[in-house]
């Protein structure tokens, strides 16, 4: 039964309980509700811890993690049911379910970022309206582009109006830990955990996407892992004030992901699921994506683009193989992210003390929301597309000689080099507010040039993956090189705090701190921080390395016979 | 040369504790083309996932080609070509693009086959696949599967998207592709005109299993339903008839033409009503 446009509330309220159905008829029982029930229990745990010592934070983290399971719940049923279609036929995405599936993301958004909004600010408006994006950018799924377009929009938006009503001294419970931090980035701490996590957990648990998983949550990983699971970890054992255990705690939880992840990456894929039905596409063309990097700039950001697009689309195998890395999203994201961005926070930004500030906070922005947002929409973007589309190439590209089972779809390349495009358009970006705005921040800039480096070399490695592939051994590099990927961000970061730890030293010298104490807490805060992000570095170095060796230990074989297109 | 293209034996296959495949046994001969029959949920496309090794099976045995399907050799996989029943690709490509990029894994690639096929289904080249219509992308997906000539073709549901005329032309380029190389095809189909026009054989998956498999001319005017008394029913055993159905009066079965005449002479009392291809498979599908 349609319903009509403009029909009555008894009619909607008809087609949402038929959808309903469908909806949990198709979502197989509920059988993913483990995650929902898991997060249900932590909250619980973490609301016992809370009634007995009282801190507002620890009340935080158990609504967050409710929060977290009706997220789980929404999220995971969501994506099963997409799953499902894409694996079945018989199941079809009918108005009924459609719009359901829509009112229960969005109820599901929000009521997540509402339990959280009552709880931390009082400013439930800000995060109702960041729960609707969020829920909008998921529908996002279902192919409703505009709506993710309204929601990029609309995200960046609130988070403006959100980061300055957090400029405003409030009384925000939420402590992070390090204090010399400014609201604002607390603010994109926050919602940087939690969507990152979200998505990271998301991508995992979807299992033929574990390669767009890796690629996604590698990047931003090591920092969230430890700053979900090591805040969490703290403050539950209420050792808030020791600084050395947020970032044990972060170790440890880091080190199960990071493990999980390897496992998944290394050896699952050799036992079955659809990883080990992906082959390499054995065309030696390395090169063609070396030229493709290099040339990308050039390609999306001048008039010329257009008539290169036209030189290179031919049908030969380097228009081919430029179509499967950079089809249309790239501008897509570019114009929905940056540039509304740009336009409104260049306005917004205007209002602050001096031009410099404005500019470094402009800076800051697109770091930050351009990198969530790119994140976020490049989950559900990515999600989506991988597992209607990709599951099924893949299935063809397993059967095509050449094609290596180690190798990564280009479909799944094309949406993991899209979104490495983003990140590293934002780092350019972010450059040029730098050295624009004539302002020597090193923070500031070893984050710019983290993220651009580790993007670049991600986007390289995804390029490698879907290019150098000519031989099944010197997949070992892309690996490795892809592994390298997070070692640059965090040792800058590690180095970042050496910076700082000399500025506390100054500042010592200046006689700025009030006591002993002060300086002692901060000096161990930033040197826990550089002992960990140097350790993980090392971590990522020895991963990277070991492909590395296996790459340089492997035979040179190249395949034969091949079809040059 | 190898006489049998598909063996499966004693294939199982579940999910989630849902047998779909029970102790399945199925064999293709060279050159034939066998139209798989089955309901909805009766398994063929896991069936045909699991002949291509895209599907890793509980229990049994698979030969494709000879090799073992989740190992196959480069040259074994030129060999096959395969239609899913979803043909959404890479829909940011082209046309060409799509061909191009696939032409890049075979040897064999027959570009005036593909050129003609474009052409004659009227395939837009430069138009991406997200534009494409259903049809066209279908038309594609199988223009894409007979590239590279293989001697191996499986489509699952191929024409389900084509409108009759597009049927009848992917028909008559399938049965080209046979009497030009000599083409096993293997296609799960739920529209038995499509069957009938150009299978020799039919094989009907239900419940797991494959019920029966027959040439398509054999089993015109020999699936009766038999009506009669329990005792005429279960007479014709002895003639070596085995019901795909039975009721309380009345069975589903094939009964060759070579004894239909003794049977209804022996016993009067028994009723043979002919079955079309599409009641029997109805009949023995319920």
């Amino acid at each position: 039964m349609m319903v009509a446009r403009g029909s009555s509330p008894q009619m909607w309220l008809s087609s949402f309980l038929e959808g309903a159905g469908q909806y949990l008829r198709l979502s197989e029982g509920w059988k993913v509700n483990w995650f929902a029930f898991y997060w249900a229990l932590a909250a619980l745990i973490a609301s016992l811890v809370a009634l007995t010592n009282g801190e507002p934070i620890v009340l935080f983290i158990s609504m967050s993690f409710i929060a977290w399971a009706v997220i789980g719940v929404v999220w995971f049923q969501f994506v099963g049911l997409v799953k499902l279609q894409s694996e079945r036929k018989s199941v079809v995405l009918t108005p009924h379910l459609r719009r359901t599936m829509m009112v229960m993301t969005l109820a599901g958004w929000l009521a997540a970022s509402a339990l959280a909004a009552v709880l931390l600010t009082g400013q439930e408006w800000y995060w109702a309206v960041f729960g609707l994006l969020l829920g909008a950018a998921a529908v996002r799924n279902l192919r409703f582009r505009w709506v993710a377009i309204l929601a990029v929009a609309a995200m960046l938006l609130a988070l403006h109006i959100g980061g300055i009503a957090n400029l405003i001294p409030s009384g925000n419970p939420l402590l992070l830990p390090d204090p010399s931090r400014s609201n604002f980035d607390k603010w994109g701490d926050l919602l940087f955990v939690h969507a990152t996590a979200l998505g990271l957990v998301g991508t995992i648990r979807v299992y033929p996407i574990l390669g767009f998983a890796i690629a996604t949550a590698w990047f931003t990983l090591p920092a969230f892992s430890v700053q979900l699971f090591g805040v969490t970890f703290a403050h539950l054992t209420n050792r808030f004030s020791d600084a050395t255990t947020q970032p044990f705690a972060g170790c440890i939880f880091a080190l199960i992901l990071f493990g999980t992840m390897f496992y998944g990456l290394f050896w699952h894929q050799g036992r079955g699921g659809i990883s080990s039905k992906t082959r390499g596409a054995g065309m030696s063309a390395g090169r063609y994506g070396k030229i493709t990097f290099l040339t990308l700039p050039f390609r999306k950001l001048s008039p010329y683009g257009r008539w290169l697009d036209k030189v290179v689309s031919q049908p030969s195998s380097f228009g081919v193989r430029l179509g499967l890395a950079f089809g249309p999203g790239v501008r897509w994201t570019f114009a929905c992210i940056m540039l509304p961005g740009i336009v409104v926070f260049g306005y917004f930004d205007m209002s602050r003390s001096s031009p410099q500030m404005a500019i470094e906070s402009a800076a800051s922005y697109f770091m930050w929301t351009a990198l969530m947002s790119g994140y976020l929409l490049g989950m559900f973007y990515g999600t989506s597309r991988v597992v209607r589309s990709t599951f099924q190439a893949q299935r063809l590209l397993s059967l095509s000689p050449g094609w290596h089972r180690d190798q990564l779809n280009p479909a799944l390349a094309g949406v993991f080099a899209r979104g490495c495009f983003a990140f590293w358009l934002v780092g350019m970006l972010g450059l040029a507010a730098i050295f624009f705005g004539l302002r020597s921040n090193v923070g500031a800039w070893l984050q710019c040039v983290t993220v651009y480096t580790s993007t670049a070399l991600l986007a390289f490695a995804g390029m490698l993956h879907r290019y150098d592939v000519a031989s099944p051994d010197k997949l070992h590099l892309p690996h490795a090189a892809w592994l390298a990927a997070p070692v640059f961000p965090l040792a800058a970061y590690a180095v970042y705090n050496l910076f700082a730890i000399e500025s506390l030293r100054r500042r010592l010298h200046a006689g700025e701190f009030s006591s002993a104490a002060a300086f002692e807490s901060a000096w161990w805060a930033r040197y826990d921080e550089f002992g960990l992000y140097f350790m993980l570095a090392l971590l990522s170095a020895a991963v990277a390395a070991w492909r590395l060796r296996a790459f340089l230990r492997s035979p040179p074989v190249l395949p034969a016979g091949r079809n040059s297109a | 040369m190898i006489a049998n293209v598909l063996e499966m034996r004693g294939v199982s296959k579940s999910f989630d504790h849902r047998l779909v495949l029970d102790q399945l046994d199925f064999t293709i001969k060279r050159g034939k083309i066998i139209g798989l029959l089955g309901r909805n949920g009766a398994g063929k496309s896991t069936m045909l996932d699991c002949a291509l090794g895209l599907a890793r099976i509980g229990g049994g045995e698979i030969s494709l080609l000879g090799e073992n399907p989740a190992a196959l050799s480069e040259a074994t996989r030129g060999r096959v070509g395969y239609v899913p029943q979803q043909t959404e690709l890479f829909p940011w490509m082209t046309a060409s693009q799509m061909l191009a990029y696939f032409k890049a894994f075979y040897e064999k690639w027959n570009d005036a086959k593909v050129a003609a096929l474009l052409d004659r289904w009227a395939i837009p080249r430069e138009i991406k696949i997200q534009k494409m219509s259903a049809g066209e992308k279908q038309r594609l997906a199988i223009i894409r599967a007979l590239a590279h000539e293989p001697d191996f073709l499986i489509l699952d549901e191929p024409a389900s998207s084509l409108d009759p005329a597009g049927r009848r032309d992917f028909l008559r380029e399938v049965i080209d592709v046979v009497i030009d190389r000599d083409v096993t095809i293997l296609f799960s189909t739920h529209i038995l005109s499509d069957l009938e026009r150009v299978a020799m054989d039919v094989s009907i998956l239900s419940a797991g299993k494959i019920l029966l498999t027959a040439e398509l001319d054999s089993l015109a005017g020999e699936t009766f339903v038999a009506t009669g008394s329990e005792q005429a029913l279960t007479s014709l055993a002895k003639y070596g008839v085995e019901p795909f159905r039975r009721e309380p009066g009345q069975l589903v079965a094939r009964i060759p033409k070579a004894i239909q005449a003794s049977v209804q002479t022996e016993d009067h009392e028994l009723v043979l009503d002919s079955l079309s291809l599409e009641d029997f498979f109805i009949e023995v599908t319920k």
